[in-house]
């Protein structure tokens, strides 16, 4: 084995678990989400002379991910939805809301994929801020933004399951929706 | 989180709800940005925002927990480097194609190697002869005309020429040369044998030989017969040697200068 096969499944062996996890909660789908970490590491492999820091090779990992998946995206969904403005106010859940896999799934798969990406990887707990706001290629403030809309909305939608209920198929509105 | 959360607090007039949006977002490693240390201060000393603070860390934990439960199939790593096993394999082959690769030949290409390597062969041996040929010593012309008067050529032991014979010199009478060519031992020079009829002192005999120029060395100036005479005389012999064109002309009679310039008049040669 070359030193760049090593190299690869180091690689793998670190980081093919958050990999997959990221890659499910990003297309809910165990075979999508297989087949984008496949994607992820076949593409690494092509693309290895292009990791010039392996202190980087985490975030180059999930950045090629994601550029994957987004490029399988053929129509993000952007139906109408209240704004983080137009949801009532942001109560805290009680803890022991109930809500399972499947339903945070499913509040995951309504959220545009902005907002869906931050709020995963800050709940991964792997990711700083900073690093978040590297893999979405924005601002700091932008994401910092995206995360606490984001938040709110999973609390509304998965502590109140009328709401849930009466809004299924809503997902926060984006900035360029709202402007179109 | 230290630059964003407290931005928003100035424009909230409402402290509770300012140090709760803080620490929504707020994580440990934040602890010792001033906005942050500020919301747990305010949340540490009011009881409705402890509460709600505890409630919502206990709700990310939830939530977070949730997030990270996903079942990685077991054989994903496996078969993940196994992929890149494949890939690696195929970039393995796909390099040596590039490379040339040693090919199970078949007869034909057995025979089209045997072929192309017969056909260098000859090319290489047709090279070595034409050098050969070219850098094949001159021959001095004192040596040649002592080899042709000192032996007794008669015309009967030499070969008649083969095929273009080199041609006849334009500046001297050659009407009466009619006789075909001969060889001359040594290589491409070609020997007429003629005789002029003379009405006293019996006929004036002698051979004209014609040899390419690059044979010779030591060669005279004059490019006509006799038009600037080199005259060798010799034992019995007269010659004289001139060059027309590539060729070199050497023209022997018996006896002296007499009978070569009885040559230079338009009469009839008589083989």
């Amino acid at each position: 084995m070359d030193s760049r096969a090593r190299k690869l499944a180091d690689l793998v062996e670190q980081h093919y678990a958050l990999l997959y996890r990221y890659a499910y909660r990003l297309t809910g789908s165990d075979a999508d989400a297989e087949d984008l970490t496949q994607q992820t590491f076949l593409t690494a492999h092509r693309k290895f002379e292009q990791l010039r820091d392996e202190g980087c090779a985490r975030s180059w990992l999930f950045t090629i991910l994601r550029n994957a998946y987004l490029r399988q995206l053929r129509s993000p969904i952007c139906v109408f939805s209240p704004s983080l403005d137009e949801l009532p106010g942001a109560a805290i859940p009680e803890v022991d809301a109930n809500f399972d896999t499947e339903q945070l799934q499913n509040v995951l798969r309504d959220l545009p994929e902005e907002f869906r990406s931050p709020i995963i990887l800050f709940y991964f707990q792997e990711f700083s801020y900073k690093e978040i706001a590297e893999h979405m290629q924005l601002p700091l403030g932008t994401v910092m933004s995206r995360l606490a809309r984001a938040k709110s909305w999973l609390r509304r939608r998965l502590a109140t399951p009328e709401y849930a209920a009466a809004h299924s198929g809503d997902s926060i509105t984006t900035p360029e929706d709202r402007s179109s | 989180v230290t630059d964003l959360p407290l931005s928003t607090q100035s424009a909230d007039s409402n402290p509770c709800a300012a140090a709760r949006r803080v620490l929504d977002l707020a994580r440990d490693e934040d602890r010792a940005g001033g906005p942050v240390v500020e919301a747990r201060e305010h949340a540490r000393t009011c009881p409705a925002c402890r509460v709600m603070v505890e409630r919502q860390e206990r709700w990310d934990e939830r939530l977070g927990a949730a997030m990270r439960d996903v079942s990685v199939p077991v054989d994903l790593r496996d078969r993940l480097l196994d992929s890149l096993a494949r890939a690696s394999a195929e970039d393995l082959v796909t390099r040596q194609s590039i490379a040339p690769v040693e090919v199970r030949r078949t007869r034909r290409g057995w025979l089209r190697i045997s072929l192309a390597t017969t056909a260098g062969l000859l090319a290489i041996a047709a090279s070595v002869w034409f050098a050969m040929r070219w850098a094949q010593p001159r021959i001095p012309l004192e040596d040649l005309l002592q080899q042709i008067v000192s032996d007794e050529i008669e015309a009967e032991t030499l070969a008649e020429f083969e095929g273009e014979p080199p041609p006849l010199p334009g500046t001297m009478s050659t009407r009466s040369i009619a006789g075909a060519p001969r060889r001359f031992p040594f290589g491409d020079a070609a020997v007429y044998f003629f005789q002029l009829p003379r009405r006293r002192g019996g006929p004036v005999a002698g051979r004209l030989l014609v040899i390419p120029a690059r044979s010779l060395s030591n060669l005279p100036a004059g490019t006509s017969f006799l038009a600037d005479p080199a005259i060798y005389p010799g034992g019995g012999y007269c010659a004289t040697v001139w060059v027309e064109g590539e060729f070199a002309y050497v023209c022997i009679v018996k006896g002296g200068e007499n009978e070569l310039q009885r040559l230079h008049a338009p009469r009839p040669l008589a083989i």
